[in-house]
């Protein structure tokens, strides 16, 4: 029980928890005092001076960011005396920052813009030369610092001796020559530096991979969660024309806080860069989807309900529930032996960072995908297989095992049919029956369930490339094709499916999954 | 001329020696509060007699200790700020220099009074002799049993370390001093928390002036009484004015708080060092205090009765000007200095500090016009109060109260283009 301390903002009364700053007190009134230093989950540095308040009995302004709210304290974000002292910094501010606002990136999510409309006079009083400084400085190998633009909010520096905890920034320098800066023989480098640039209040810190790429105000925002690895963050998919632009951390304080890393920050670019399966593959010769389903429904039942199977299945721990659960009714039809591929890399870090990149590990566990790739894959490899269906083209790519990858070649050329969900050409082996044009991250909507157990909602923000359906639409169509269903080709109906499949969902709808993700009950599934 | 009290020993023969201030009572009264009194008693005593903290605040010294909480679990710190570097001020440094054992005795006394087993002196990286009459002097009361594990054969022990700045005028600002001790930057810190309660490496600590704990040992020698019975009201004791700028004789000079400032100035450093020249104005307090004109100038010199004349006695480093001084190009030198010693942490002196040197050049060399001086005045009164630490109303006070004290002067170099003075700099 924490105790509750009752003062009055701007003649409004409010009850809020002992110990909370007077900034955040006011925010749960909505009322926004301004500031630049202030972050919830950094420090507080109070260098600004943005969110100076009148407290009545105090003799001077005081910085919101740091005075705690107390019983009866009477606070006044708006007085006179208040604003002048806002205008005067924010004047202060602006003396020697360029202006440069047509060219830089932070415009559109600029505070310096914010509260210059807000608060700031609209004429200048500094008629002197300004200072200035190196406009391209790279600080690390995804920040460019613009020394001109800085106001020395430090928050940059908080988040990396607080958050990263890797401390290559510091300030350097007196008075109006401080300046941020690497330590000599340091680079910001750490796994986590573009949330700098999430962070820093103005145009100062740019992320290379986004400098210049788009105005913010023609990017559409999506509210997703990362498929880079079995944390899931929180994040936004920034898009224009069909493409993702940039991916930003969306606050969720039971996944990732307001941090994402920056591999997940820059996970669309392969996306972007890497040459995509575009069209249908039937013996290796650009087919229908008609055709192509046809003969992969045709493979399936073909191969028939035998025991042991002659089907095998690889199943991918990066497809939603949704898919998962069309693909288990798909296992079921055919009684196939199933593989899941495990993707790991790396280590488990201390903050968000797991070494499984697969963002629906544990949803494949809930849908009864429990065995490993290399039990089919030997299967295929021992010549027991007359069908070999893969969900998961990553089998082929690096991410794979060097045992997995072994078997998986020979399987390739010992099973006489192979169906490949395929998204990427270089994925995709030659080989292959049927390829089926998948759609990627960004394209399709569905529930990944994190290592925690929480599901999540992954959003499309893209239009599907080529000719690329969603695994769901595909599985949907063979089951069709090969007669099993109708079976649903929209997430909410699959979910359902998913729910009969694994009783731990049935309390859960698609619905309340929403932005936040829900936790599913006494989950059971350990990744 | 009332006797010297705090600069009885500064002249006499070896007075830096331990026992040239043996025999004029030196450590009496670090025996008297280690062997007869607890320490609140001490602070009792310091309390009664009034001292007030001459680093430039002016707060009740006694009120002070009492602020260092006795129940903490974590070890309590004292430090001796030696940092004097405030333009116009060379008081301490003179003590240390000239009498190291009785800022010593000071200093475990305070010590002894809020519970600190350690000690830091802060000293300014340049006063090199200061630091080696203090190293000294610590070795001299270490083998005499002044300090250390068992002082006096008591149960209390001191250790105090030296640390050595290096040059910034902004390690002075008490918080900043601790940052620098701790081994960062000097950053002034927020307040709250206060020192008392959060100081130096996050534990309680009490910080104080070389001037303020040169009083302590007399106070416990010669009793509360006693020292409140000089000075004048709330202001009691002696005090170490600095005299320079247009004087015949600049230096450091006792007299009781509340001496009247043209008896410093023309009696004591011997009036005005040119022929036929005339008082122009005079800064009370060490470059961040509000100057004044020569005809407000005579005043009493203690706390209460300089804040009443618009400025603040602060460091008590009075700067004299005669009227060849150009009012704009020592507002000018001033704020170089501030600006220069901004440490940039905070936006308002960060920017503002180097915006009033860039106006006030501006004026100084012609490229000013009238609207400028206004600016100054806006600018100025934009960083008052709004930092962290007080450097920036260190810059704010004398520009404000140069340009509206002394605005004919601004206007005329606007007017005429450039500086009418005969340029001495």
């Amino acid at each position: 029980m924490s105790e509750t301390v009752t003062l009055t903002i701007d003649d409004r009364e409010v009850a809020v928890p002992k110990g909370m700053a007077v900034i955040e007190a006011a925010r749960r009134i909505g009322i926004e005092i301004p500031s630049y230093c202030y972050h919830p989950h950094l420090s507080i540095a109070g260098n600004c001076r943005m969110c100076l308040v009148e407290i009545d009995k105090a003799p001077k302004l005081q910085i919101a960011c740091s005075t705690q709210v107390a019983d009866n304290m009477r606070v006044r974000t708006s007085s006179k005396k208040v604003l002048e002292a806002r205008a005067g910094v924010m004047e202060f501010l602006l003396i020697n920052h360029p202006l440069d606002c047509p060219i830089c990136d932070q415009a559109g999510e600029c505070r310096l813009q914010e509260y210059s409309l807000a608060h700031g006079r609209g004429y200048s009083r500094f008629a002197l030369d300004k200072e200035h400084r190196r406009k391209n400085v790279d600080l690390g190998p995804h920040v460019v610092f613009d020394e001109e633009r800085c106001i020395k909010c430090t928050l940059c520096i908080r988040f990396c001796e607080e958050v990263s905890k890797t401390s290559e920034l510091a300030l350097f320098n007196r008075g109006d020559q401080a300046i941020i800066g690497t330590f000599p023989g340091r680079e910001l480098d750490n796994p986590y530096s573009g949330n700098t640039v999430d962070i820093c209040p103005v145009g100062a810190l740019t992320l290379r991979e986004f400098r210049f790429q788009s105005r913010l105000w023609f990017l559409e925002q999506k509210a997703s969660v990362c498929a880079g690895c079995a944390r899931g963050c929180n994040v936004c998919l920034w898009s224009r024309d069909g493409r993702i632009f940039r991916i930003t951390p969306r606050e969720n304080a039971e996944v990732n806080q307001v941090w994402i890393c920056d591999e997940g920050r820059l996970s669309y670019q392969p996306l972007v860069s890497r040459e995509r399966v575009l069209e249908p593959l039937v013996a290796g010769q650009p087919a229908g989807w008609k055709e192509a389903i046809r003969s992969a429904a045709a493979l399936l039942r073909g191969a028939g309900k035998e025991s042991p199977p002659r089907v095998g299945v690889i199943v991918s721990p990066r497809a939603t529930l949704e898919d998962l659960a069309l693909l288990r009714r798909l296992c079921d039809q055919t009684s196939a032996t199933t593989g899941l591929v495990a993707i790991e890399r790396g280590e488990d870090d201390a903050l968000l960072i797991r070494k499984d990149k697969s963002a629906n590990w544990a949803g494949a566990r809930l849908l009864g995908f429990e065995r490993a790739a290399s039990e089919v894959l030997q299967a295929g490899a021992g010549g027991r297989l007359d069908v070999l269906y893969v969900m998961e083209e990553e089998l082929f790519g690096p991410a794979a095992s060097q045992q997995e990858a072994n078997l998986a070649r020979a399987a390739v050329e010992k099973v006489p049919a192979l169906v490949v969900h395929g998204s990427f050409r270089d994925r995709v082996p030659t080989g292959a029956q049927v390829v089926l044009p998948a759609a990627v991250y960004g394209e399709f909507e569905g529930t990944y369930i994190n290592f925690e157990g929480r599901a999540q909602r992954v959003r499309s923000a893209v239009m599907r490339a080529g000719r690329c359906r969603t695994h769901l639409a595909i599985l949907a169509s063979v089951a069709l094709e090969a007669g099993w269903g109708p079976w649903p080709d929209d997430p909410a109906s699959a979910w359902k499916q998913a729910q009969e499949l694994a009783p731990p969902l049935a309390p859960v709808s698609y619905e309340s999954v929403g932005l936040r993700g829900v936790m599913i009950p006494g989950k059971g599934t350990g990744a | 001329m009332s006797q010297p009290i705090l600069l009885a020993n500064i002249d006499r023969p070896n007075s830096r020696a331990l026992s040239t201030y043996r025999s004029s009572g030196g450590y009496d009264g670090l025996r008297r509060a280690i062997t007869r009194m607890r320490p609140e008693e001490v602070i009792e005593v310091v309390k009664k007699s009034g001292l007030r903290g001459r680093g430039g605040a002016g707060f009740p010294t006694g009120v002070k200790w009492g602020f260092v909480p006795k129940d903490s679990p974590r070890p309590r710190y004292f430090i001796c700020n030696a940092d004097e570097s405030e333009p116009g001020t060379f008081k301490d440094r003179l003590l240390m220099e000239r009498d190291p054992h009785l800022v010593l005795e000071g200093i475990i006394i305070g010590s002894y009074a809020v519970g600190a087993r350690k000690a830091f002196l802060y000293i300014r990286g340049e006063f090199a002799g200061a630091y080696r009459a203090m190293n000294e002097a610590i070795a001299e009361a270490m083998d005499a049993g002044f300090l250390g594990k068992r002082i006096m054969e008591s149960e209390y022990g001191l250790k105090i370390h030296m640390y050595r700045g290096a040059g910034a005028y902004i390690c002075g600002e008490e918080t900043g001093l601790m940052e620098s001790i701790e081994g960062k930057r000097g950053h002034p810190r927020l307040k709250p928390p206060f020192p008392a309660v959060v100081g130096l490496f996050g534990c309680p600590t009490n910080i104080n002036n070389v001037e303020t704990l040169a009083n302590v040992p007399l106070i416990l020698r010669k009793g509360a009484e006693w020292y409140a019975g000089i000075g004048c009201e709330r202001n009691t004791g002696p005090k170490l004015y600095c005299l320079s700028g247009h004087v015949r004789r600049p230096g450091v000079y006792e007299a009781p708080l509340g001496t009247r400032l043209h008896e410093l100035i023309f009696e004591r450093a011997g009036g005005l060092w040119r022929r036929g020249a005339r008082l122009k104005a005079v800064i009370p307090g060490g470059s961040s205090t509000p100057v004044l004109r020569a005809k407000d100038s005579d005043i009493e010199m203690d706390f209460d009765s300089v804040a009443k004349a618009g400025s603040l006695l602060g460091s008590a480093g009075v700067i004299v000007m005669d009227d060849s001084t150009c009012m704009v190009g020592a507002l000018l030198n001033i704020l170089k200095f501030y600006a220069h010693e901004s440490c940039g942490q905070c936006t308002p002196c960060r920017e503002g500090c180097h915006w009033l040197v860039k106006i006030v050049h501006a004026i100084e060399h012609g490229q000013g016009n009238s609207s400028d001086i206004d600016l100054v005045d806006s600018v100025a009164g934009n960083i008052m109060g709004t930092t962290i630490c007080p450097l920036g109303d260190a810059a704010a006070m004398p520009a404000q109260s140069f340009v509206r004290l002394f605005r004919d002067e601004f206007e005329m170099h606007v007017r005429r283009g450039g500086c009418p003075f005969e340029r001495s700099h």
